[in-house]
């Protein structure tokens, strides 16, 4: 089970982060609170999760002991909005708030993202997970399973793209071919100019 | 015996101690730039689950000194440096040099600075004083080290009193199916991996050997209890295959 949970989170933080690289903004907004920590509690799973934010990203920890800046405690569509909607009143929304609620508001601006349904989002990473008792028993297992396929699809590209040298990256793919591409245009172009050429050379008077 | 005589386990080989020492160096050198893609395939990245339950027993806080011993290609380093931060310090230390530069050349190149210091030293005899850190950390390095209780000896002398040792390393199957399934795979797999990867065959089957001669769960219990730490206890992972034992220096 220990490891199952480290699994999830693992996966959790990785999609986490690779979200980050695809949100410069959103990135760059968070790095400003580098150094800060956030535990959620989920209800009823009672289920704790340590969010550090850092320089370079995220990094997720079911460290128990831990003491965050701020900690909520309460169901996760409730914690969601908390966290992701500027204008929500911070209590009386059925979340326990602990720590420091100005950082708390910063957090909320800053996960502020145009386009991103971060309930949606995590909804997709966690499964049905708080709402299900039955995806909550396979929920830690389709993470596992989800982090293996991650996991090695992405050791898999490293290793053929860095290592074996045998697939090119994509940019450098691109790069081929958009050249193979001007290529073949300048040997269409070649070809008029030629059997143009022949023409008029057949057409000329003996 | 006389010291020149003393021998020692290198994998199955029974080697001068002095042997082990460059053998064990030769090894490491040799599988340094391919040590991070060779664990995840022979782990299936499960490696990374065991560190990061090691990370989150530790108890690192903010301002913390730690010491990753054998720290290699720098795992561990790069969490606690975010743990402990600007106020605390993380040493990286590592007998061999290849992995030291591996591990430093990724640390830098993932932004972690500022809070870490890197050091060549051996286990056996650590290069700090009295004293120095709160959490000291060895993850599949000390099977590796040809004398364990004096590298256990040694990392109890450099932690405070009440700092954490934690070893994490690999151990013994208690399930017989799992036993004949992980041996399967550790001498004919493994190697063969190593080979085709790293194209080095006799490195992995080394490490696969080691594994073998390595004390088991209770031996190195006790040998944590014998050099003076206290609260000692393991926890075993993916039913034995890996150990992460802990103690407290009184």
């Amino acid at each position: 089970m220990e490891l199952i949970n480290a699994a999830r989170i693992e996966s959790l933080e990785a999609a986490l982060n690779l979200l980050l690289q695809t949100r410069p903004m959103l990135r760059e907004r968070l790095q400003k609170l580098s150094g800060k920590t956030l535990r959620l509690v989920l209800l009823p799973q009672n289920w704790s999760l340590l969010i550090r934010l850092h320089s370079e990203g995220i990094e997720l920890s079911q460290d128990r002991e831990f003491e965050a800046d701020v900690s909520l405690k309460g169901e996760l569509g409730v914690l969601i909005k908390l966290i992701t909607e500027p204008r929500s009143v911070l209590f009386g929304q059925g979340a326990e708030i602990g720590g420091d609620a100005a950082l708390l508001q910063r957090l909320q601006k800053a996960l502020r993202e145009p386009g991103l349904d971060w309930e949606l989002w995590l909804s997709e990473q966690l499964g049905d997970l708080p709402t299900s008792a039955l995806t909550q028993a396979f929920a830690p297992v389709s993470a596992a399973v989800r982090e293996s396929k991650s996991s090695l699809q992405r050791i898999l590209k490293s290793y053929l793209q860095e290592e074996l040298e045998a697939l090119p990256p994509r940019a450098e793919y691109e790069l081929w071919a958009n050249s193979v591409s001007k290529v073949r245009t300048r040997t269409e172009q070649l070809e008029l100019r030629i059997s143009k050429l022949l023409e008029s050379k057949l057409s000329e008077p003996r | 015996m006389s010291d020149d005589n003393k021998t020692t386990h290198f994998g199955y080989t029974e080697v001068p101690v002095e042997e082990k020492v460059k053998r064990v160096a030769d090894v490491f050198h040799s599988v340094a730039a391919k040590y991070d893609v060779m664990n995840d395939l022979m782990s299936g990245g499960v490696h990374r689950l065991w560190k990061r339950v090691t990370i989150e027993s530790s108890g690192a806080r903010a301002g913390h000194s730690i010491l990753d011993i054998a720290g290699g290609t720098g795992d561990l380093t790069k969490k606690f440096s975010r743990i402990v931060g600007p106020s605390g310090k993380v040493v990286l230390a590592d007998i061999n040099a290849s992995m030291l530069n591996v591990g430093r050349d990724k640390l830098i190149n993932s932004g972690v600075s500022g809070n870490v210091e890197y050091c060549q030293a051996n286990a056996e005899c650590l290069p700090f004083a009295d004293n120095t850190f709160d959490i000291i950390t060895i993850a599949f390095g000390l099977r590796n080290v040809t004398d364990k209780d004096a590298a256990i000896r040694s990392m109890l002398r450099v932690l405070k009193p009440g700092g954490k040792l934690m070893i994490l390393e690999f151990s013994k199957t208690d399930n017989p199916l799992l036993t004949k399934a992980y041996d399967f795979y550790s001498f004919n797999i493994l190697p063969k991996m190593g080979q085709v990867i790293a194209n080095d065959a006799e490195s992995y089957r080394y490490l696969a050997e080691s594994i073998r001669m390595h004390p088991d769960q209770e031996t190195l219990k006790g040998m944590m209890d014998d050099a003076g730490f206290v609260n000692t206890r393991y926890r075993n992972m993916t039913g034995g295959v890996v150990a992460l034992h802990t103690g407290i220096k009184p």
